[in-house]
């Protein structure tokens, strides 16, 4: 009796280990960076084709690749959970095009570099794990660039990337928290100064 | 003069380290003079775009970017030796090594420093200083400040940025001459800006068109680079610990 329960003891803690390795599967983590990366670089900024049809890939790429609901989300802080669902849903949309917009300009500057991947780091957070790459500068010391990357029912997404110490996700979650703080329109008035550089990023395309 | 300068910058930073804690979790929370601060930003703000971009663009200007890179080559390798010693204060003997190395092959076969040869034979650059040295020996780093004319920091890293002024090769090596230390010092020190603004600049007005409260942006961005230099007798097996905070918080998934 004694044998059986503690093989099915065994048996439980064994699933839950296999359970938390398949969540933090390094390896696919890392080919799904390298294959983002690989996809930005080749197919669309180095591809030979028009500047409407780069956006179209980038967009497409950006929107798969990133989880800017997620991201939104985060960004936001405390002020999601005060948010109206109509606040949470213009903050998203907007921040989501933008994103697109700011992303598609960083990856130009990748242009005629490559990312060399330095393995994974464990992340505290669940179901998270960095992907370790720096990209070889023209001039100085290489760029150390750290992708945060989430994994839910089996789908790989970013929710961050740290260049050189600095967490995107957090640098505008500081800026985010700090506007709402100071402005008097609140939550609100951030969703329009959003809006107004979203139109202003679309137009000076 | 120098050494007293020294002296005077570690007992400040010192005395206002002892205030703060090293890690500070809320950016606010690590700029307590915040008031001030946004407004000498917003002055700084005016002497970047009217003063020192002007300058930078009139740089691009005159020269090609081959000519730019040998400066920045040029510039890293002067300032080469104050890393090396830095690294040993740091006991890194590797990085010190490999800094003196980069020194003496760039500075010959490099043509004084303005071609960085060292790199291809796989010494690659890595800068250090005294900010970091301090930070490693477990200094806190005291409250952001925004200081006219230069820019953002903490008590640490301007104290930092005086000691590795005060150990500048360029004073130390022309000072007995005064017929070229004055010159030497000063026609340095405007290369080295002019190639820091240059460098920098882009990079500004970037932020500048994307945030929403640059201040805050670059306050965190700044923190951020802070919070990432480690203490020595710190656990130094979590690298990713600066940033990889809880990030479920408050959150609803």
């Amino acid at each position: 009796m004694k044998k059986l329960l503690a093989f099915a003891a065994a048996a439980i803690v064994g699933t839950f280990c296999l359970k938390a390795y398949a969540e933090l599967d390094a390896g696919a983590a890392e080919k799904f960076i390298k294959d983002t990366t690989s996809e930005g670089v080749e197919q669309i900024i180095n591809a030979d084709v028009s500047q409407a049809e780069k956006d179209k890939r980038f967009h497409k790429l950006l929107n798969n690749a990133l989880d800017l609901d997620f991201i939104g989300q985060f960004v936001l802080g405390r002020n999601w959970k005060t948010a109206t669902p109509q606040q949470r849903d213009q903050f998203v949309t907007t921040y989501r095009d933008l994103n697109i917009l700011n992303w598609s300009k960083r990856f130009n500057e990748f242009k005629g570099k490559n990312f060399v991947f330095k393995g994974t780091t464990p992340s505290t957070s669940k179901g998270q794990i960095f992907v370790n790459t720096v990209v070889p500068m023209d001039q100085g010391e290489p760029a150390k660039v750290l992708w945060r990357v989430r994994e839910k029912n089996g789908t790989y997404k970013i929710v961050d990337i740290v260049i050189e110490g600095v967490s995107i996700a957090q640098a505008s979650r500081s800026e985010y928290t700090a506007f709402i703080k100071n402005n008097p329109g609140g939550l609100d008035a951030l969703i329009r100064d959003l809006k107004d550089k979203l139109k202003k990023a679309q137009t000076s395309k | 003069m120098h050494s007293n300068v020294t002296i005077a910058a570690l007992s400040l930073s010192l005395m206002l380290g002892a205030c703060a804690s090293n890690i500070h979790r809320n950016d606010a929370d690590a700029d307590p003079y915040e008031n001030m601060n946004r407004k000498i930003f917003a002055f700084n703000d005016k002497v970047y775009e009217n003063i020192y971009f002007p300058i930078a663009r009139g740089y691009r200007k005159i020269t090609s970017q081959d000519v730019r890179n040998r400066v920045s080559n040029f510039v890293d390798n002067i300032e080469e030796p104050i890393t090396a010693a830095n690294y040993v204060l740091q006991l890194k003997p590797k990085e010190a090594g490999i800094s003196v190395a980069r020194f003496a092959v760039n500075s010959t076969l490099g043509l004084a420093g303005t071609f960085d040869v060292a790199t291809g034979w796989g010494l690659g650059l890595e800068r250090t200083n005294a900010n970091t040295t301090m930070a490693s020996w477990c200094m806190a780093d005291g409250p952001y400040v925004v200081v006219p004319f230069v820019g953002p920091g903490t008590a640490r890293s301007f104290a930092g940025m005086v000691v590795d002024s005060a150990a500048d090769p360029v004073y130390w090596t022309t000072y007995k001459d005064a017929n070229i230390h004055d010159k030497a010092t000063y026609g340095f020190a405007a290369v080295k800006y002019t190639d820091k603004i240059n460098s920098l600049m882009d990079l500004y007005t970037g932020f500048k068109e994307d945030s929403v409260d640059l201040y805050a942006t670059l306050r965190s961005a700044y923190l951020q680079n802070q919070r990432k230099l480690k203490c020595r007798f710190a656990d130094e097996s979590d690298e990713t610990s600066h940033f990889d905070f809880d990030f479920d918080e408050d959150m609803e998934d």
